[in-house]
């Protein structure tokens, strides 16, 4: 249950403190009543003249034979006149508010019923008090799923900050007016002594004279000294007032400021603690959740800014980062702070050959309310948009649904940055990404009526020329898709099917549909999943399955070999030596120590002779962060060569075998297409082609 | 084959139960229970006596909310097996009725489930009492308190307490002692251990308690018509127990351990003090013979003999 401000309600808060002839009792509590205490519920006890307080109820008592009725306990308790049933028995709990003084002093958490009691018992031992010691415990009751860890550090800093005021000023037990905490009531009046003391008993049997007691205030009146009595008294004029306000001020405001007296004050402030950032890949869209643009000030980090408008649910944040002219670190670590507010969610590249499959959880949508009228409203689109007119009749002939069939260099299939797909998703969404949770249906019919003001694109929009958009009209009749149909084109998402294909079985029924919307939901609501696909080398498993990794440097070997026939220099051979120890040092993977395998070694026995200068020790590459070093690398690595270069050489043919060396090193590490597509900023058929050239692959989709 | 005994100690609040209980089982001296704070709950102390018995001492702290619970929720849980209720009044309690309307409740509960419990009475902090009020203040006590627990079938012992003289070590020893089994066992041995020594009188102390589990004395072993030793203190033992227990805490402080004591006295009584078994300490005291003046006890026999005696008394203690 969350709350406005994302902070979890306080249910209750209260301060319960060891009472010396009564135990452990609740001195106030805010809401009223909210805790059930044998004191609200109160029976007549032998002092005849005392009735029950509050609730009259089943409680007798006999006092002939002393029995004792009504074992009732917990929530049966209270006659009807209760109206508040009272969230728990304090009397099950009560040794934990108030524990044994093994347990002082440390943050205390109990969980009773349907809530959560948190508190920071506190201990103090002085011969002042009588029984020697002061038990207090400001507790406070949520529910108990609620996460509360924005307030256990609270809850700690009050307990600590109120122990130290009770053991240099007595604060908390001076409240009691009867003064009952401490040995020698008399303490007010100043020095007349002989207050009896019932605790202390001597061995004469005598009442001891009182003449040693305490009291600050006296005291100090007593020295007058100069300035003394200027100060104020430190005394908290009630405890009520004080936990009243805690409780407003923390359920509303996440934060209350309330002064004591002029040197102290209860400060709190709830920080929500967020899990850390995670780790995201090039490939991934980052789409946002709230509108960022409303958001920004002149304390934004100029990256941030610079990326924001490339945001939308489309871009991947290697694109962003291009679009945006920004370091792609620095872009990814901007998503990933938004990632850590939760600002915005991850998606994958909307791609027409994207496979989905519904997960286990595809039920959600038919029993979670609201989902379903959500995704409704989510996904509707004009059926006049020109999703509907996409010239996908031409790839009729291209009814193979295998995947791993030869493919055909067609525009659907290029990169999601060039296709003409591109060009209608962009229209979809030239508006910025909408909340996912507040989206309305007119807000969703505008959309795409806005859109095809500004598209003017794509000849695959030919059909742009045959829309008759009334301008501003928001009167066009949008049928909504219904529930059953969502519902079953989600169930027709399988693991066979591209979306190309599916949409091409099921156009009828997407007429109404975004169908990037309709995949987004789907995924981000966890109802159904993508499925990847990885390119593998048969070469690359057998050297597995044979525990020798020869055969990738043979592959490397190859390719470098090939091209590097008639180049052959000192120089250059120097050059490449050089190469590969910035290679290596700039390789963000582990170092495990490999038995020669790695990838540098392979590398040195091929320049044999030339090793001189070579740092040999031995990494083995972590592939999966290869990718950004791949593309840092062969961005340093080309202008260094550039820098550098005195000869004539080919700058093509080693840039082609540079980005065969990493498609392999990427394909190494089973790394899906789109992740290769996007490090290579290849096409996916281009990909296929250089994985050709070096041997046998296959595709696996998982 | 060791037996459990489970005790209840219980009482208002502030009565002085946890003081008790500190200063007999725990060695405290009666200064340095100012320091004890309040008991949250139920504080259960396991205790070996005299080897073989484990008493399982249960210190109800005695605030109101505690109270209410013992007598609702948690009743068979306190009141089931129970052994020996000891029921701490307050006398300088201000409201009497609750403490005895408490009792009641005790009584009744204890009556359901351990119907064969022993239960005494201790009327605490007699100290603050004036010393010539105290007997007439017990005695109406003990009265009143019997004809409440008649109903309930319980034969009630009373015992006046203080902790600062030798009242408490009287009633715990009573109390502990009722819990030993073969008592008449320990009291024949010593009689004739007694006889053996030719001894004035011959006390069996606990060891780590001090409290008196068996004493004979001479003029009960002879013949009735014997001079009653009348200038004898009927208090010497706890007084004993009290003297020999500070001594025992202020050699602890030089950090070196009790072995035995001798002493001799000006008036002939030789005094002597020894390890007699793991748990138990004897004292025998010996008279010069008048009919032999200047003889003199040999220290070294009269040890020699308590060394025997302990394989007897180790017989008899593993019986327990």
């Amino acid at each position: 249950m969350d709350h406005s401000d994302g902070f979890f309600p306080i249910v209750a808060v209260f301060y319960a403190v060891f009472h010396p002839t009564e135990g452990t009792k609740i001195v106030y509590q805010v809401p009223e009543n909210s805790i059930k205490t044998k004191t609200s519920n109160k029976y007549k006890n032998a002092d005849k003249g005392k009735q029950s307080v509050d609730n009259s109820d089943e409680f007798i008592e006999d006092n002939d034979t002393s029995h004792l009725e009504g074992d009732h306990d917990d929530f049966d308790v209270g006659g009807e006149n209760d109206s508040t049933k009272g969230l728990f028995n304090f009397d099950t709990v009560k040794n934990y508010i108030i524990p044994k003084s093994q347990l002082c002093n440390k943050l205390i958490s109990v969980q009773i019923g349907k809530y959560k009691v948190m508190g920071y018992p506190v201990n103090i031992e002085n011969t002042d008090y009588s029984r020697n010691s002061f038990n207090f415990n400001f507790c406070f009751v949520f529910d108990c799923n609620s996460d509360t860890t924005p307030y256990e550090s609270a809850i700690e800093r009050m307990g600590k900050m109120f122990r130290v005021l009770e053991e240099q000023l007595f604060v908390l037990s001076k409240l009691d007016k009867e003064y009952i905490y401490f040995k020698n009531r008399s303490m007010i009046s100043p020095l007349t002594s002989t207050g009896t003391s019932p605790g202390v008993s001597t061995p004469n049997g005598n009442e001891v004279g009182v003449e040693y007691f305490f009291n600050p205030e006296g005291n100090l009146d007593h020295l007058s000294t100069p300035g003394h009595k200027k100060t104020k008294n430190i005394s908290l004029s009630s405890i009520e007032s004080l936990i009243n306000q805690i409780y407003q001020d923390l359920n509303t405001y996440s934060e209350c400021c309330i002064p004591i007296d002029l040197a102290n004050s209860v400060d709190i402030k709830l920080f929500p603690i967020f899990p850390p950032p995670v780790n995201i890949k090039a490939q991934h869209v980052p789409i946002a959740t709230v509108k960022l643009n409303l958001l920004v000030d002149s304390t934004w980090d100029p990256t941030m800014v610079k990326i924001l408008p490339y945001i939308d649910g489309i871009n991947s944040i290697k694109r962003i980062s291009e679009l945006a002219d920004a370091d792609y670190i620095l872009t990814k670590q901007c998503i990933q702070h938004f990632m850590h507010y939760e600002c915005l969610e991850i998606l994958d590249i909307f791609q027409f050959t994207n496979i989905y499959a519904p997960t286990n959880f595809i039920g959600k949508f038919l029993k979670l309310l609201g989902m379903a009228e959500e995704c409704q409203a989510y996904v509707v689109a004009d059926s006049s948009n020109s999703l509907s007119k996409l010239p996908l009749t031409s790839f009729n002939g291209y009814s193979s649904l295998k995947s791993n069939s030869v493919p055909r260099r067609d525009t659907n299939d290029t990169h999601p940055a060039l296709n003409g797909i591109k060009s209608t998703s962009m229209t979809l969404n030239s508006t910025q990404a909408p909340l996912l949770r507040k989206v309305s249906a007119s807000y969703a019919l505008e959309s795409p009526s806005k859109s095809f003001m500004h598209s003017a694109r794509g000849p695959s929009l030919g059909a742009g020329s045959n829309i008759k958009m009334e301008n501003g009209s928001k009167k066009a009749t949008i049928s909504v898709p219904s529930k059953t149909t969502l519902f079953y084109l989600y169930r027709s998402l399988n693991q066979q099917l591209t979306l190309r294909d599916w949409y091409f079985h099921h156009q009828k029924l997407l007429v109404n549909v975004d169908i990037r919307r309709f995949i987004n939901f789907g995924v981000s609501r966890g109802i159904i999943y993508r499925v990847h696909s990885y390119p593998i080398l048969n070469s690359i498993i057998k050297s597995i399955e044979n525990d020798g990794d020869d055969s990738i440097e043979a592959l490397i070997h190859q390719v470098q070999h090939v091209k590097r026939v008639s180049f052959t220099s000192p120089e250059r051979i120097r050059k490449e030596i050089k190469d590969q120890i910035i290679q290596e040092r700039n390789d963000s993977g582990t170092t495990n120590i490999h038995n020669n395998r790695s990838l540098g070694q392979g590398s040195s026995t091929h320049f044999g002779d030339h090793e001189s200068a070579y740092n040999s020790v031995d990494h083995t590459l972590d592939y999966s962060d290869w990718s950004e070093v791949v593309t840092e690398e062969s961005d340093s690595e080309d202008s260094w060569i550039e820098s550098s270069d005195g000869e004539g050489y080919d700058h093509e043919s080693s840039r082609k075998e540079q980005e065969m060396i990493d498609l392999l090193k990427l394909v190494k590490g089973f790394q899906p297409y789109d992740s290769v597509c996007s490090h290579l900023h290849k096409s996916r058929a281009e990909v296929r082609e250089m994985l050709e050239a070096l041997g046998a692959s296959s595709e696996i989709n998982a | 084959m060791s037996s459990r005994k489970k005790l209840l100690l219980m009482g208002r609040s502030g009565s002085g139960k946890s003081l008790m209980r500190s200063i007999i089982f725990s060695n405290y001296s009666a200064f340095d229970t100012r320091r004890l704070g309040a008991t949250i709950d139920v504080e259960h102390s396991h205790l070996r006596f005299l080897g073989n018995m484990t008493l399982n001492l249960w210190d109800c702290g005695g605030q109101d909310v505690f109270m209410d619970n013992y007598f609702t929720n948690q009743k068979d849980h306190i009141f089931k097996m129970v052994q020996v209720l000891i029921h701490v009044f307050d006398v300088e309690s201000k409201s009497i009725n609750k403490d005895i309307e408490i009792f009641v409740k005790s009584l009744t509960n204890l009556q359901k489930y351990s119907p064969d419990a022993k239960i005494f009475v201790l009327l605490h902090k007699m100290d603050l009492v004036q010393v010539d009020k105290r007997q007439q203040l017990f005695l109406i006590m003990m009265e009143k308190l019997q004809l409440i627990s008649d109903p309930y079938h319980f034969e009630l012992t009373g015992f006046p307490t203080s902790i600062w003289d030798e009242s408490l070590y009287k009633a715990w020893s009573q109390i502990v002692c009722s819990l030993i089994p073969n008592m008449n066992l320990f009291n024949e041995s010593l009689g004739k251990f007694s006889s053996i020594l030719d001894a004035e009188e011959i006390i069996l102390f606990e060891k780590t308690t001090f409290l008196v589990i068996s004493l004979t004395n001479q003029s009960l072993l002879q013949a009735v018509d014997s001079a009653p030793p009348d200038d004898l203190d009927p208090k010497r033992f706890e007084k004993i127990s009290n003297i020999i227990k500070n001594y025992k805490q202020s050699i602890t402080k030089l950090r070196s351990n009790f072995q035995n004591l001798i002493i001799k006295g000006s008036n002939g009584n030789h005094f002597y003090i020894d390890v007699l078994t793991d748990n138990m300490y004897i004292m025998v005291i010996l008279k010069d013979n008048e009919q032999q003046p200047n003889a003199f006890h040999e220290e070294l026999l009269v040890l020699e003999n308590i060394k025997n005696a302990r394989k007897w008394f180790d017989k008899i203690e593993v019986a327990v």
